[in-house]
């Protein structure tokens, strides 16, 4: 599933990062590739966007965006 | 020698700038502050402060900039925010094979250590290869302008946790309500209005130093200074002129102060950007996204200052669509104003002002609904709640009020000094009564373009011409040529509307030109200027059937 069906607090693994173009190369700069954890923290008014733990940082992603990152739900 | 300082967004990169070159750029608790390079020299030592960015890749106008910048460095300093080090040192990799003359210097590591995290910059050295310095910007000042910041390391092959621990990143209970869609826009909105209140109120701390200020500018002062004066009309000129005009504006400063200080406390918590990410869903309505929020809540302060955070935006054409509609959210330079026209008739206009402030976010909000253009993604960092500096509050607030008390005293002056001169002197310049002046016969010709406004007076009139310099002028103006100014309702509804979506001042004309050109920019002022006009006459008519 997209990282956009994660519930707030839930943590999971990115299994595939469907963008291309700019819009991957900054996913991939701000720590958004295969294999790291990311946690929903929270959603944005209308849920148009998603605020995700990666790392030690916190990233402020769109809706359309989140939908090209797929993740598994950790254990 | 160039040196380029090099960083992800809101690693500190402006500020250890500003302590190296001692310049005063503007700072702040965001990602994307910084949208130009500047470059300052110190002792034969050039240094570059460059907008943030992760990559080479340009995704904004403002990484493109930095990118060529840092290209072009004899020297690179990494500025790098240890709450963030392992993402950050992506970027330091890419820095350090492109040039090898590379140092790092290390911030926010008091904040890293209050969460329970620890970075040791001689094992962070080790590990990258290139010296790393986690010390005072005083000391490294010394060290790189000495020449010795730069020396040979060794790089060693270490596990990054003998060098690295972020400590507790999680989000802290007392942060949760910044991210909440419920309490998010209910804290911004109560904060500004607690701000109105303590500023505008009756009784409150802002109306109160204002009517003091005001009294010992433009009554005491200006009163024991026309005592000592023997020439009349110099007396006039600088009592009435001078000080009538300039005391007038700069006993808003307290009322500003109020107003300046709520958006840095905003900005410096990291309330700010977690605003932008909460009001997304908004601004995605209206084909922006929440970076809009950061432009538009920064032209509470200032409009040209606004128009140059566009920079961020990935989409040209939601840079230029924001851009239009910068100039419908109220200055502070537009607060004396409102209140010069409402205070007369309301005992307390809190109300009626918080409803023009909150108007002119909603007018931005509905014009950009309507322009055309395509949506902006949005990929952003956002920044943790903390409790702001005292220091960098008490230096950006003093910065502004200096820079307010200059501007007042050198361009609202010379407008003062000049209106004074063209309404006391006709056309043969000979000393004459306001009424035969150079200014009455010019400003009662353009009078019939405000008169559906409500306006009769040709002194308002040339108050409004004044405000396309400063906004400060209008006020300013009237203070100087009517000392105060009370019109019925429907004209003072009117006179506000037309302050509200007037086009802004010329220096927000200057940075919008800069932004994109002055053939767009002329446009955008006409389509205002219309617009206001249109907006005043409606205003008028519709309050005075009511």
């Amino acid at each position: 599933m997209s990282v956009f069906g994660l519930k707030v607090g839930q943590c999971g693994r990115i299994t595939a990062v469907k963008a291309r173009g700019g819009v991957a190369a900054r996913l991939s700069a701000l720590g958004i590739v295969c294999g790291a954890e990311v946690t929903a923290l929270a959603f944005s008014l209308f849920n148009s966007s998603i605020l995700l733990g990666v790392g030690y940082t916190r990233v402020a992603v769109r809706r359309a965006v989140a939908q090209c990152i797929e993740v598994e739900v950790c254990k | 020698m160039q040196i380029v300082l090099a960083g992800n967004p809101n690693a500190g990169k402006t500020t250890l700038f500003n302590a190296l070159t001692g310049s005063r750029l503007k700072t702040g608790n965001f990602h994307g502050v910084t949208t130009t390079s500047f470059t300052k020299n110190v002792k034969g030592v050039s240094f570059t402060d460059s907008p943030g960015l992760y990559s080479f890749e340009a995704y904004t106008m403002e990484e493109g900039e930095a990118a060529k910048s840092i290209r072009s460095a004899d020297s690179i300093i990494n500025v790098v925010d240890a709450l963030t080090l392992e993402n950050s040192l992506r970027l330091t990799s890419k820095l350090i094979a492109l040039n090898r003359n590379t140092v790092v210097y290390l911030t926010k590591t008091k904040a890293l250590a209050a969460r329970g995290g620890h970075v040791d910059a001689a094992a962070l050295e080790k590990f990258l290869g290139v010296p790393v310095y986690d010390c005072p910007p005083a000391q490294f000042k010394k060290l790189v302008l000495s020449g010795s910041a730069l020396h040979p390391v060794t790089r060693e092959d270490m596990p990054f946790a003998e060098v690295y621990c972020g400590g507790n990143y999680k989000i802290r209970m007392v942060e949760r309500p910044f991210y909440s869609k419920i309490y998010a826009p209910l804290i911004f909105v109560a904060v500004m209005l607690l701000t109105f209140f303590l500023t505008f109120y009756p009784a409150m701390p802002g109306a109160l130093l204002k009517d003091w200020l005001e009294g010992l500018i433009c009554d005491r002062l200006a009163q024991y200074l026309s005592s000592r004066m023997t020439n009349a009309a110099f007396a006039s000129f600088f009592c009435e002129g001078v000080l009538g005009g300039v005391g007038g504006v700069l006993s808003f400063a307290p009322q500003l102060a109020l107003l300046w200080l709520a958006l840095i406390l905003l900005d410096e918590s990291g309330a700010m950007s977690a605003l932008c990410f909460v009001t997304d869903g908004l601004f995605e309505r209206v084909n922006l996204s929440g970076r809009a929020a950061f432009s538009l809540i920064s032209g509470l302060g200032c409009t040209a200052a606004a128009i140059t955070t566009t920079r961020g935006f990935a989409k040209n054409s939601s840079r230029l669509r924001t851009i239009a509609v910068l100039p419908y959210v109220p200055c502070g330079a537009k607060l004396p104003v409102f209140l010069t026209f409402l205070s007369p008739l309301f005992a307390d206009p809190f109300p009626a002002v918080c409803l023009l402030y909150f108007s002119g976010i909603a007018l931005a909000l509905i014009i950009s609904l309507i322009q055309h253009g395509d949506g902006e993604g949005l990929i952003t960092e956002i920044t943790p709640i903390t409790l702001p500096s005292f220091n960098a509050v008490k230096n950006k607030l003093c910065f502004q009020l200096t820079s307010f008390i200059i501007k007042v005293t050198t361009i609202v002056a010379t407008f003062c000094m000049a209106g004074w001169l063209l309404s006391h002197l006709n056309f043969r310049l000979q000393f004459c009564g306001v009424e035969e002046g150079i200014l009455s016969h010019i400003c009662r010709a353009l009078l019939p373009l405000f008169a559906p406004m409500g306006v009769n007076d040709w002194r308002l009139c040339y108050a409004f011409i004044t405000g396309f310099a400063a906004k400060e002028n209008v006020a300013a103006t009237i203070s100087m040529l009517m000392g105060s100014c009370t019109l019925p309702l429907p004209a003072a509804a009117a006179c506000c509307v037309f302050i509200l979506t007037c086009p802004a001042c010329i220096s927000a004309f200057a940075s919008s030109c800069r932004e994109i050109g002055l053939p767009r920019t002329l446009l955008y002022n006409a389509a205002q200027l219309l617009f206001a006009f249109a907006l005043a006459y409606a205003t008028h008519f519709i309050f005075t059937l009511l």
